[in-house]
């Protein structure tokens, strides 16, 4: 249990719907076995964009700072949001710019393209090779436990309100089975017409 | 320290080009352990069990088999005791054999009376933990109807803990970490609530599930397994035992690759 | 995998409980937020292998009038990590001419960066932090936790060492954001007793500081 992607713990997981998309995290922030944390969330949001990091926690929020300071500057560049497709593109080229001495981050994108509306999710490995997947995204400790639920709950063109049920059951009955990941969740559903964000309660042990 | 003998194979695949730990010294050992991968899976009604498992046997990238089935009748009550067993294949087909030879020698021994699931459950531990310091490599679940009638089902790890209790569902074996928060969630409704009258909300009560619904969840486990792991697929072997029709059995096939 | 941290070892090649990266776990840090106040307590013995070196010592330092930091770890790395960032904090200060002192969220993230870029340098110092504060401005208790990885966490209340597995049950079960300083040393005075009691270490006693509006006090009480 000494490999850093499994100190901290930590679960994250996307997916997606008829013109929507949604992201969910755990809040745990542990010390192997000890808890930290109960608010320590592992979603950051870039403009329409919406970034999920687990793994190492202080990787987590150098890589969540990272972005903010690079997107930041694309948006003064360019004067415009970016895209999720950019965001990725860039967070797979950040990363391997590290090749070898690597943050300990297994991130996930999720958003819509906001010229063509189309939902957009993906997940990397912790040094930039892109996942993209038309329909669901796991990462962190309890990423097996989430191919399993996401895998069964998960399908085709779910609405904003499905998809969320869909997401939520997910991660909760996921996280439930890891002793590293839980104390309460969060999720973000994403449609065109707006986010919203809902915090779960979740078992405390 | 652990017990030098027991050396359970571990998850991750054995590179051909992975070196060898550098230690100063070579050992060579045998090691005598394999995981032939596949998942099993319980589940119990009212008056019914159903045990599943997939057909395909695996050695590291490698399938041995496609049809290889992994849940066996072991006679008993009503002709209605099952076992499912995963791990290493030679363990689990031995603890069959010698579960079967127990059932039967019970017989003889007491009146010709047939041996019950509770007594059977039993058997189950005494022979896993009889081997407490070379243990049978191999996960168990088994089911069976008690006299009353009711479905009972049991689930033991590699030395034999289990609880006399029973269980409502069980999984086992490589894709069990997949399985089981899907079980959590729809036969325990475990993360689901419904409303009271005065507004509150309050967790779902659990209830027996019927038949079709159940044979439903099984499959739906396990091709979702198969979607995702490697070691699952093939073939899915279908065992219910009610307390009405007995024994039937049924393969359902699943995706090959 | 051959990562300098995950391996386990604490790059001394001991791994015994005698190496001097183990002396941070029998080091006792205590961190406890209340409504206008954050109290920042460390244990006062100084200890190298089996040895106390001092039973006075202050684990502590001031980054600025309302914000303090307690530091555990190993021997060298800690005083001159908080030092550095005292000065540097204070330097920040004198660059930017703020009219105002950094808040404690500000020196918290500043803490963090520091921790994080060394982390990953040559030499890492090993290092963990509470940094305890009050935001004169919004008026609002903080406290953060924060490991030699450079994990940051605001907590309401935190622990370091091996004093968080006696301490934070009791914190979880007692503890109210809302309570007033009487009830937050009651709450210490509660976690320095099972302490005493069930921690086969000895710790020379606590250094308690109280972080408020008013600035840094000491308690003698303690």
């Amino acid at each position: 249990m000494s490999s850093p992607f499994s100190i901290n713990g930590g679960a994250c997981v996307a997916m997606v719907g008829k013109d929507c998309v949604a992201i969910g995290c755990d809040l745990r922030l542990g010390n192997q076995a000890l808890t930290i944390s109960n608010t320590f969330p592992k979603i950051f949001n870039y403009g329409q964009t919406y970034l999920g990091l687990t793994g190492l926690a202080t990787d987590v929020l150098t890589v969540s700072d990272l972005f903010r300071y690079k997107v930041n500057m694309y948006r003064l560049r360019e004067e415009r949001d970016i895209e999720p497709e950019t965001m990725a593109n860039l967070v797979s080229s950040s990363l391997y710019e590290k090749r070898f001495g690597p943050y300990f981050v297994s991130p996930v994108i999720a958003g819509l393209n906001s010229r063509t509306g189309k939902p957009f999710i993906c997940g990397f490995d912790s040094i930039g090779c892109i996942d993209f997947a038309k329909d669901f995204i796991v990462s962190g400790t309890a990423s097996d436990q989430l191919f399993g639920t996401c895998e069964s709950f998960w399908e085709p063109d779910l609405g904003p309100e499905e998809l969320f049920e869909t997401i939520s059951q997910s991660l909760l009955n996921s996280v439930d089975r890891d002793a590293l990941s839980g104390w309460g969740a969060e999720v973000y559903v994403i449609t065109k017409d707006g986010v919203t964000k809902r915090l779960l309660k979740g078992r405390q042990d | 320290m652990s017990f030098s003998s027991f050396q359970a194979p571990s998850n991750a695949p054995a590179y051909s080009f992975a070196k060898e730990a550098n230690s100063g010294f070579r050992e060579h050992r045998f090691n005598p352990y394999t995981d032939n991968g596949g998942s099993i899976l319980g589940i119990a009604g009212d008056d019914f069990v159903v045990l599943a498992g997939d057909t395909r046997s695996t050695s590291g990238y490698n399938i041995n088999s496609r049809t290889q089935k992994k849940v066996f009748s072991i006679g008993g009550y009503k002709n209605s005791l099952v076992i499912a067993t995963v791990g290493f294949g030679a363990d689990a087909r031995d603890l069959v054999e010698k579960m079967k030879r127990a059932v039967e020698d019970y017989k003889f021994a007491h009146n010709l009376r047939d041996m019950s699931v509770s007594a059977a459950a039993q058997q189950l531990h005494t022979l896993l933990y009889g081997n407490r310091f070379f243990p049978k490599y191999a996960y168990c679940v088994l089911g069976g109807i008690d006299s009353n009638g009711k479905a009972r089902l049991y689930s033991y790890d590699p030395i034999g803990s289990y609880s006399k209790e029973g269980e409502s569902r069980a999984a086992a074996g490589a894709a069990s970490s997949l399985i089981v928060p899907f079980l959590d969630n729809q036969v325990e409704f475990k993360n689901q609530h419904t409303r009271e009258a005065n507004g509150e909300f309050v967790e779902k009560a659990v209830h027996p599930l019927p038949l079709d619904h159940v044979v439903k969840l099984v499959k739906d486990a396990f091709t979702s397994a198969t979607e995702r792991h490697i070691e699952v697929g093939d073939g899915l072997q279908l065992v219910i035992v009610t307390a009405q029709d007995g024994l039937s059995e049924q393969i359902v096939p699943l995706k090959q690759d | 995998m051959a990562h300098g941290i995950m391996d386990g070892t604490d790059g001394w090649g001991t791994g015994g409980c005698l190496s001097r990266l183990s002396d941070s776990g029998r080091e006792v840090l205590l961190g406890i937020t209340g409504k206008d106040f954050t109290i920042i307590a460390a244990s006062k013995a100084a200890v190298r292998g089996i040895t106390i070196l001092k039973a006075e010592d202050d684990k502590t330092r001031a980054l600025n009038q309302h914000t303090l930091m307690a530091y555990s770890g190993e021997a060298g790395d800690t005083v001159q990590f908080a030092e550095y960032i005292q000065a540097n904090v204070a330097l920040y200060g004198m660059r930017t001419n703020l009219t105002q002192e950094l808040s404690p969220p500000a020196v918290a993230n500043f803490v963090r960066n520091q921790l994080a870029t060394s982390l990953r340098s040559r030499n890492a110092k090993h290092v963990n932090l509470l940094i305890g504060g009050f935001d004169p401005v919004k008026k609002t208790p903080h406290l953060y936790w924060m490991d030699y990885l450079a994990a940051k966490a605001e907590v309401p209340y935190a622990a370091h060492g091996y004093a968080a597995y006696y301490c934070l049950s009791i914190l979880d079960k007692h503890h109210h954001p809302d309570i007033d300083l009487e009830k937050g040393k009651e709450l210490l005075k509660m976690c320095i007793g099972e302490l005493r009691h069930r921690m086969p270490i000895e710790f020379k006693g606590m250094r308690v500081k109280v972080v408020s509006a008013e600035g840094i006090t000491e308690l003698e009480e303690f």
